[in-house]
């Protein structure tokens, strides 16, 4: 969101989910919409449907690619290459909107500088797409009015990607998509509620809504509110901690709802880092591979067990309600975080989660008005500055967040890690449609289970055929880091030099071998973005390959969890 | 019809409080959100029995997503099951005979206790459609929108006052003691029936006839690369098996606890759209591709259906059409199929 | 049988639901009609996102690790050694040596209570979320 932040002042999708069906260009680039956000593609679907041009870049041949009028494939890591070349062509053929440029962005003329050397010839190049696709791409987004640009994982989880999410913007804003209806630029958020974890201050540089904790006005008031010295400085962020844990500078970790030792690249170094703590505490609903490691793990509860907000996607707020009382002896996270603070001397006080989010609203412009009674019916979509605001679909219509739009002169750099003799394939991670993150979720559901019980590796038949691999044989993975055992998967979905390995299995974790390199601004690790090398092997009979994550004693601790449930008082 | 009978709408209320003592009164409601759903019926006057015909589906009464069968321990196993009593009020004809298809597949050859036992303590009270949704198509298999038989009761809403048809033992028992609320129809009621049974017809969007559908797959005039097409839409949601009140598949598992010694064995809605669902033993999957599903969801309910049971195995709800992201329904489908030479 | 309206707790669409409630146990999913998001539909994680909220396996009550293994532990206890055990951080080390990673699948105000925590409570900016993942 740090790239968003910095070329409009607010991270979020600038439009509404209801829009895309009304619009005319729908471009997206690095998101696996049909499986990943299936809701979303059905209305993407349905704009093509009603004449639509679509547009997608991804180096896979994804499901909605196979819908889109032209499919770039552009080779992995090089997005910027890819919309230097758009930008190229859009102001080479003066397509740009002038008067939106004079009058709403600043810092032109240092950009238009950068991307000049960028002609579509030297994007080919880099990029692997002809010219001519950059060349069509570019007219077709820019001369046409309604033209929206998404994007996911796809452009962030690089060294690069904040660079990837300013040039997106830039492209947003040279053409003045933006600020309408049926435009704008569009990040389309993973999880659940992580648009609202940002908006709530769940970062470390800053409060709910955005107010960055270095600003003085911002801490005195929620200073005053909370009737507490803050500090000022920003904090860690997660890489930043398990770093700092492993240098023993970090002593102790609370961790809610979250599996760091799937989910972060890397994984040795963050076991490593995670035994090098103190202590540890884990909140989660299931025991996961992080909890295993934890000195105290408290139980809490799903969504359907509690009330509250999630904020989607595009910045709605919907009301969660409670179905069910909470199972076994769990508590909800807000309840057991009072509890522990007035433990530790602070009373929260809070009896119900409406009365957390009076304060919350209270504290945080761009959701003053967003309140439990006002939620029911699909909630609201923030800025909301006060009770009678009735939200708002999309955003920057008469100026941005921060004022004027930045436009951000960015040139293209490498990935952090490129292939060579030993290592010749570039490895791309991702999700499944049937699976979620780290899988403690659809692990436990019957259908989803059964639909991809293994992982595999995806490989282009030309590349499994110069190494010797069927559909079905083991290969080794190897990258500089470690290594993991899979199942080929033969086809032509992913481009030659290019393998793709879903990261939701605990059996081959495939965070074991990423790359730890990270964006420097934004600290999202490269995922996309990882050379290895693939070594045929052959099982002996009646042996399954194993890898380094199968640890005994872990399995060992949950066999003891299976007991009977005590019923708190 | 002998046997028919009138109630004033002023008396619907009085004579569902009546019912709602001996079963669980359940009714269309409006949710907080707006949309219409099923639950039980707190206060009478929320029921919304003029809404959209478009209503969720009832399957769920008689074929729960997740429904316990056994729990097992050390001790033995022990059965567990739904005797709750139930009237359901507010559903419409599709629904009526999609129970009726429900009932040749659970009770046929092969009886299934879990379901028969909740269809022997369900009684339903229909409404014949006079609203028709655009998705509807119920009009061109004969499943809606009203019926002659298969109801338990069936209502047919003449502005103040309901047309009230008895349709079997349940049905009789519904109306058992209420004659103080009841009267015979008179010559004006069966011509305003008529009235509202015509006006209904006329209001239907969608002409589907399934037959000429079926004439052609039989004829071999429909190529795989048709399928190919439709699947190459398919989000593998489940959603239309999920939402068909014909669809009857379903998966058992078992959850196990306290070390795998005690757990539950539940049963819980799959579909055959679903690339495990044929998945043997050996890593074997017979309809791996998604063209190969999509193809048999449609011939099961356009072939296989009617060679068992003479009946197609659809009955026109629309509720694919409503629910399916990539537009491949039976209704769109069909529709391709009925104009493709 | 009732049916609770809430959200999806899968991916960032958040599309509209109903959870189907029968003797304090949830039996299944349905899409919310009107919802401006799914309009009736849904993907199959959410139509099957009730199966794993009454899992047998759910953590079911705190655990300590004593002499290196997972104890069953009362909330009393183990929310009174969490509090002795970060309060004693604090003082030796500083509030910055400890670490909170709060949850992208939280509600809006467990996050923002986790915030409160770490910056009031704890006294720390060090509270991030795997937003990056």
């Amino acid at each position: 969101m740090a790239g968003l932040a910095s070329a409009f002042g607010s991270g979020a999708m600038t439009n509404s989910i209801s829009e895309i069906a009304d619009a005319r260009v729908i471009f997206v680039v690095g998101s696996n919409t049909t499986e990943q956000h299936p809701m979303i593609a059905m209305h993407m679907l349905e704009a093509v449907d009603r004449g639509a041009t679509l547009i997608v870049a991804d180096p896979r041949k994804t499901q909605i690619a196979a819908f889109a009028h032209t499919h770039l494939r552009q080779r992995s890591g090089t997005d910027v290459a890819l919309l230097n070349g758009i930008m190229n062509v859009i102001i080479g053929e003066g397509l740009v909107d002038i008067n939106f440029v004079r009058r709403r962005t600043e810092n032109f003329d240092e950009f238009e500088k950068v991307v000049k050397r960028c002609t579509p010839e030297v994007a080919e190049k880099i990029t692997g797409v002809p010219a001519s696709d950059i060349q069509r791409v570019a007219r077709i987004y820019a001369t046409e009015k309604r033209s929206m640009l998404f994007y996911s994982m796809g452009i962030t989880q690089h060294v690069t990607g904040v660079d990837n999410v300013r040039s997106c913007a830039n492209l947003v804003m040279l053409t003045a998509h933006i600020g309408q209806p049926m435009t704008g630029l569009n990040p389309l958020r993973g999880q659940n509620n992580v648009q609202g974890a940002c908006d709530m201050g769940a970062l470390p540089d800053v409060y709910s809504g955005y107010q960055k904790v270095a600003d003085a006005r911002a801490r005195k008031k929620f200073e005053s509110a909370w009737r507490r010295k803050l500090p000022s400085a920003p904090g860690m962020t997660m890489i930043d901690m398990f770093d700092s844990a492993l240098e023993g500078k970090l002593k102790a970790m609370y961790i809610v709802g979250e599996n760091p030792v799937m989910s972060d690249p890397d994984t040795s170094h963050v076991i490593e880092a995670i035994r090098k703590l103190d202590f540890l505490v884990v909140q989660d609903i299931f025991m996961s591979e992080t909890a295993e490691l934890a000195d105290v793990i408290l139980p809490a509860v799903t969504f359907a067990e509690k009330d509250g907000t999630f904020t989607n996607t595009e910045r709605r707020v919907q009301k969660v309600r409670r179905a069910v009382r909470p199972m076994y002896g769990a508590m909800p996270d807000w309840k057991i975080i009072s509890e522990l603070s007035k433990k530790m001397g602070y009373d929260m006080g809070y009896r119900a989660a409406h009365e957390i989010m009076e304060e919350a609203a209270l504290l945080t412009p761009v959701y003053g008005g967003i309140l439990h009674h006002r939620l029911d019916a699909f909630g609201l979509q923030w800025p909301c500055p006060d009770a009678d605001h009735p939200g708002t679909p999309f955003m920057h219509r008469k100026k941005f967040a921060k004022g004027l739009g930045t436009f951000n002169p960015i040139e293209f750099t490498p990935p952090d890690e490129t292939t060579d003799m030993a290592y010749p394939f570039i490895l791309t991670t991702g999700r499944l449609y049937f699976r979620y993150h780290t899988a403690t979720m659809c692990r436990r559901t019957a259908t989803l289970e059964r639909e991809e019980p293994e992982c595999f590796v995806e490989i282009n038949p030309k590349d499994a055929g110069r190494i010797g691999l069927r559909s079905g044989n083991f290969v080794k993975a190897v990258s500089r880091r470690g290594e993991i055992v899979v199942k080929a998967l033969v086809t032509d979905r992913t481009p030659e030099g290019i393998v793709f390995i879903p990261f939701h299995f605990r059996e081959a974790a495939v965070n074991l071998i990423t790359s730890p390199a990270v964006d420097p601004v934004a600290k999202i690790p490269e995922f996309k973005v990882c050379a290895i090398n693939l070594v045929p092997v052959i099982p002996k009979p009646g042996e399954r390959p194993k890898n380094r994550y199968n640890r005994k004693e872990d399995l060992k601790i949950l066999n003891e969890l299976y007991e009977e449930p005590e019923v708190p008082s | 019809m002998k046997g028919d009978l009138v109630l004033s709408k002023a008396h619907l209320s009085y004579w569902l409080r009546q019912l709602r003592k001996e079963a669980d009164l359940i009714g269309p409601l409006r949710s907080t959100d707006g949309d219409i759903v099923f639950s039980s019926v707190e206060n009478i006057h929320d029921i919304v029995a003029d809404g959209p015909a478009n209503l969720p589906c009832q399957k769920e009464f008689l074929f729960p997503q997740r429904e316990e069968m056994y729990k097992f321990s050390p001790k033995g196993t022990e059965r567990t099951g739904n005797h709750k009593k139930r009237v359901i009020f507010g559903i419409r004809s599709c629904d009526v005979s999609a129970v009726g298809l429900m009932d040749t597949f659970y009770g046929g050859q092969y009886e299934d206790d879990f379901y028969m036992e909740r269809r022997k303590n369900t009684s339903f009270i229909s409404i014949a459609c006079n609203t028709p949704d655009s998705s509807c198509f119920c009009i061109g298999l004969g499943t809606g929108p009203f019926l002659k038989e298969g109801f338990d009761i069936q209502l047919t809403d003449l502005r103040d006052r309901y047309m009230v048809q008895v349709g079997s033992a349940k049905g009789r028992q519904m109306i058992k003691g209420f004659g103080h609320i009841f009267r015979r129809p008179k010559k004006a009621d069966y011509d305003d029936q008529y009235e509202a049974n015509l006006s209904s017809q006329s209001k239907f969007e969608k002409r589907i006839t399934l037959d000429n559908v079926r004439r052609k797959i039989l004829a071999g005039k429909v190529p795989d690369s048709f399928w190919e097409g439709v699947a190459s839409r398919c989000f593998q949601c489940g959603g239309c098996v999920y939402q068909c009140p014909v669809c009857t598949c379903f998966n058992v598992v078992d959850w196990k606890d306290g070390g795998g010694e005690k757990g539950v064995r539940m049963r819980i809605w799959d579909g055959c759209m679903f690339k495990g669902f044929t998945k043997m033993a050996g890593n074997v999957w017979p309809a791996e591709q998604i063209a190969a599903r999509t193809k048999r969801w449609y011939f099961h309910k356009l072939l296989y259906w009617p060679g068992q049971s003479g009946k197609f195995g659809c009955v026109g709800c629309g509720r694919c059409t409503i629910t399916c992201p990539g537009k491949i329904d039976m209704a769109t489908v069909a529709n391709r199929l009925e104009k493709k030479d | 049988m009732e049916k609770v309206s809430t959200i999806c707790p899968y991916c960032g669409c958040g599309c509209g639901l109903y959870l189907h409630v029968e003797n304090g146990l949830i039996t299944g999913v349905s899409p919310s009609a009107h919802h401006p998001v799914n309009h009736g539909s849904l993907c199959v994680k959410g139509w099957n996102c009730h199966e794993f909220v009454q899992h047998p396996d759910r953590l079911k009550y705190p655990l300590v690790r004593k002499d290196g293994i997972l104890q069953k532990s009362s909330w009393e206890d183990a929310l009174d050694l969490i509090a002795s055990r970060l309060s004693g951080t604090k003082e030796k080390y500083g509030p910055d040596a400890i670490g909170i990673l709060s949850s992208a699948k939280c509600t809006n105000e467990e996050n923002f209570v986790m915030m409160k925590f770490a910056r009031a409570v704890i006294g720390t900016n060090n509270i991030d979320h795997c937003a990056r993942l």
